[in-house]
């Protein structure tokens, strides 16, 4: 890994995504419409991501991890469909089904193609969109918390020898945290865009779990960021006042900061991984 | 008339049972198994432009068989890769290179062997690594052939360079951490018994 991979794999994606969101200021600046910018942004920024590491992905993907992007790409589809049906924004927990009806049946990476598996699939990937579109009060709030877990799965993936998985998850935290530095600056209405994290979140964990077969990385690290999506939620559903937005970071933090840091103490004394 | 009777019938009878020995004999045909203990498949790479780092497949397994042109159908376990670095042997492992969990061997299975000079064959066949079969043409050397206590041994040894990125395992290629041509030799013992 050096500063041109840096560059190229991450600084890339995060330069799509800015300049639709810039360019969606103009163009989209109906507030119906205005959601399309950041879903936009994300689904292209996340298609380039995985291009520019393992080129245009055929179909059907000659390796189960490329279903990733694919499934990536499906949830982009249906969340830039959502915000022209007027009703959409009432009904996150449907939206959230289908995004997880999607992922189950599309996203289905080695050994966890049981019947079981599927439904864990679908369960995580609801509880994950539902928790994210929580945060979307205020919404700079869901990127900064899909920037740090994102980050931490990409350090999780790098601990498990997988550093296109790393350099993509890297990529999608820069983009989230680009979004996020935007959405300070000009508050958007980002509604769908939750869908997009909250898959690609659950896909990453599963899909490092898929191809770490002598698990370097333990089990339970994979899931704990995506189990501070609803933990944290819940915190910010019972919680009043202003607290709430930073007793929420504070536990998501708390969950990204554990895996990581149980991943590192496992792993074996090594020298540097292939540059 | 009883004595040519007598003489030509075992006569016969001696002569079919040769020619049912010679028919069913399986001494000849018989694969050869490779036996992973005392074979050895190695591969080279450049690194970083600078040095020429090695690795190592411990498991080899297959058939050579036929004496005058063998045929190869040799197969390698990913997981057995060993470059003296757990981390690196499971990054080889990830899908960044092999992706051993959905591709866990690789392949080599001639269809023509020319002998081409003594104890050489050019033996053409299909390669199958990372899930892509590309054909493959390589000169390969008999490195010995005898009987023991241990039944009968043969050697084979070659030698050649294959594009990584044809293979679609192109991590590091671009940058020029790692070359894309990688040279493997496979040194094949094998035996019957």
């Amino acid at each position: 890994m050096n500063p041109t991979d840096i560059l190229k794999f991450i600084g890339i994606p995060v330069a799509v995504a800015t300049g639709i969101m810039l360019l969606s200021w103009w163009v989209l600046a109906s507030k119906r419409l205005q959601p399309l910018g950041a879903t936009i942004a994300v689904g292209v920024a996340c298609l380039t991501a995985f291009i520019l590491q393992d080129g245009v992905p055929a179909f059907p993907p000659t390796e189960k991890w490329h279903w990733l992007v694919i499934t990536i790409m499906l949830v982009s589809l249906l969340a830039c469909i959502y915000p022209l049906w007027k009703k959409w924004n009432e009904l996150i927990v449907l939206q959230a089904m289908i995004a997880g009806l999607i992922g189950a049946i599309v996203m289905q990476f080695p050994s966890q193609d049981g019947i079981i598996d599927r439904f864990v699939v679908f369960i995580l990937i609801l509880f994950a969109c539902v928790g994210l579109r929580r945060f979307t009060i205020p919404p700079w709030h869901m990127f900064l918390a899909s920037w740090m877990i994102l980050a931490s799965l990409s350090i999780l993936a790098l601990q498990a020898s997988f550093a296109k998985l790393a350099f993509f998850a890297g990529a999608m935290s820069a983009v989230a945290a680009a979004l996020c530095v935007l959405q300070l600056v000009n508050p958007r209405e980002t509604k769908s865009v939750q869908m997009i994290f909250g898959v690609f979140i659950v896909g990453c964990a599963l899909c490092g779990l898929a191809y770490d077969p002598t698990h370097h990385v333990p089990i339970l690290a994979w899931f704990l960021p995506i189990a501070s999506i609803p933990l944290s939620a819940i915190a910010y559903f019972l919680c009043k006042g202003k607290c709430r937005a930073v007793l929420s970071l504070v536990i998501i933090t708390f969950f990204v900061v554990g895996a990581v840091s149980w991943a590192i103490v496992v792993a074996p004394p090594t020298v540097e991984m292939w540059p | 008339m009883l004595l040519i009777k007598l003489l030509i019938t075992p006569l016969l009878i001696g002569l079919s049972m040769l020619f049912t020995l010679q028919e069913t004999t399986p001494v000849a045909g018989e694969a050869f198994q490779v036996d992973p203990v005392h074979s050895t498949a190695i591969f080279r790479v450049h690194h970083l432009g600078a040095g020429m780092f090695y690795g190592r497949f411990n498991d080899i397994s297959g058939t050579i068989t036929g004496d005058e042109n063998p045929a190869f159908d040799i197969s390698i376990d990913i997981n057995s890769v060993d470059t003296n670095s757990e981390k690196l042997d499971a990054h080889l492992k990830s899908p960044d290179f092999f992706n051993a969990v959905e591709f866990p061997s690789m392949t080599f299975k001639s269809s023509a062997t020319k002998k081409v000079g003594d104890k050489k064959y050019e033996v053409a066949g299909e390669i199958t690594i990372h899930g892509v079969t590309k054909p493959l043409s390589v000169l390969i050397s008999k490195t010995g052939q005898v009987t023991g206590r241990r039944g009968e041994s043969i050697g084979f040894e070659m030698e050649f360079v294959i594009t990584r990125s044809e293979f679609g395992m192109n991590y590091g290629v671009e940058s020029g951490a790692l070359s894309d041509n990688i040279k493997i030799i496979v040194a094949l013992e094998a035996g019957r018994k």
